[in-house]
């Protein structure tokens, strides 16, 4: 008797897809990216701002946001902050290791919509993961975009993610990246003080902006404020959202925010529809 | 370095003055000038008497707390910000510390002047310290921010 082994050709949106960890590259003493390739078969296509779940065998899963190109690379990357059980035993792997992989998940950027415009990115702390993919991609068709600002705050010089890419991107005349820190030493020769205090230096056309905000959800209620004062329209303004992800397809409800699901209806979302869960407590 | 005043309609086109009619402003313009400082220097020291008030014109000011250990900045200041409000109140003392981080351009006011300028006229009295309420109000809310310490427990993104 023969028997039969299928093999599914698209595997559904809860089956992890085994990727290979490549590198592990330690970004700051608590932060870290994964290098990741499938183990067969093409990477996962993606578009700046969506969310991968990653499962951590005999861990569990986690969203992160997808930090690399999605344009240049064979691999993914992902950039996680060691900070609970999944996340601290992810930061345990090395090169060789076996991950699961599902998604892409959610809603990106509005990058299409930014074309043609200005664009202003602001990201706090380790929220410029999930905008590095969006400066790739603007960076790789610069003609696309008129003024591009970056605005980045951090807790103080020691913790600035991505400083060799910083550099690398202030030093270009097509781009104009500001960073603050809340600290610094003397020595810091950079901004101290709130990344809104950044905003009224930046140049950058209100009336034609697109405005993209990751970051801790206080930072991003001020920064979207004082956008909004300078002109940008709410319409315009995108911030991306954090909730616990668990089945990341809309199903088990673990990341709603009032109505919305962040899996399926973000985690990128225009300002008038989350301003007003913001101030929702507890939700 | 002039004594000469700043021009009325120069210092009218200043974010700090954006409420200010020109006869507000003509009144506080006799009382300014235009300075320039290369980078490094000092502009003023903590428990120095605050007897000057500054709006940046170009550049990037520091302001730090010095400390027996290491000096640690707090803000740093940049075109059309205001830079001291110790003048406003006894004792008249600079809480801070203030150095420039770039070659800077600012428009200094003469704080005594000021200060007298404000007393024998109600309508200048309420304007200035609405805007420097507005200034300080904007110090206190970002040091709170500061304080929170936000970045510190992100959550994986």
């Amino acid at each position: 008797m023969t028997s039969t082994v299928t093999t599914p050709t698209v595997l559904g949106p809860m089956v992890p897809v085994p990727y290979r960890v490549a590198r592990i590259h330690w970004e700051l003493s608590d932060t870290y990216t994964l290098t990741l390739t499938p183990e067969s078969g093409a990477t996962m296509a993606f578009e700046p701002g969506q969310v991968a779940m990653i499962y951590i065998l005999g861990a569990g899963e986690v969203p992160i946001s997808v930090s690399s190109s999605s344009r240049r690379d064979d691999a993914i990357q992902l950039t996680i902050r060691a900070g609970g059980y999944v996340t601290k035993a992810a930061a345990r792997l090395t090169a060789g290791d076996t991950v699961g992989i599902r998604g892409p998940f959610g809603v990106p950027w509005p990058l299409e919509q930014a074309r043609g415009g200005d664009v202003v990115v602001v990201a706090g702390g380790i929220g410029l993961a999930p905008l590095r993919s969006v400066i790739y991609e603007i960076l790789d068709d610069r003609h696309a975009f008129e003024n591009v600002s970056v605005a980045y705050g951090s807790r103080d010089p020691g913790f600035l993610l991505y400083e060799v890419e910083l550099h690398e991107w202030r030093s270009r005349f097509d781009l104009d990246v500001e960073i603050t820190v809340d600290r610094a030493p003397t020595s810091w020769r950079g901004d101290v003080g709130l990344v809104t205090d950044l905003l009224p230096r930046m140049d950058f056309d209100p009336s034609n902006a697109t405005a993209m905000i990751c970051g801790p959800e206080i930072m991003m209620k001020f920064v979207a404020r004082g956008l909004a004062d300078l002109g940008v329209d709410r319409e315009r303004i995108y911030l991306t959202m954090e909730r616990n992800m668990k089945c990341a397809i809309g199903l088990c409800g673990h990341c709603q925010l009032g109505p919305q699901f962040l899996c399926k209806d973000g985690p990128v979302f225009p300002l008038p529809v989350v301003e007003p869960l913001m101030e929702i407590e507890e939700l | 370095m002039s004594n000469a005043s700043v021009p009325i309609e120069e210092l009218a086109t200043e974010r700090f003055f954006r409420d200010f009619d020109a006869a507000d402003v003509a009144k506080l313009a006799p009382h300014s000038r235009l300075i320039s400082y290369a980078e490094g220097t000092t502009i003023f020291r903590a428990s120095g008497p605050a007897d000057r008030f500054y709006l940046v014109r170009t550049g990037r000011v520091a302001l730090f707390l010095p400390s027996l250990q290491e000096d640690v900045i707090v803000q740093t200041l940049g075109p059309g910000e205001a830079l001291g409000f110790s003048w406003l109140a006894p004792p008249h003392l600079w809480r801070f510390s203030a150095t420039a981080t770039s070659d800077i351009e600012l428009i200094e006011f003469d704080a005594a002047a000021l200060r007298q300028a404000a007393i024998v006229d109600r309508q200048l009295h309420d304007l200035l310290m609405t805007r420097m309420f507005d200034v300080v109000a904007r110090r206190l809310e970002a040091t709170r921010m500061q304080l929170l310490d936000i970045y510190a427990d992100q959550r994986p993104t």
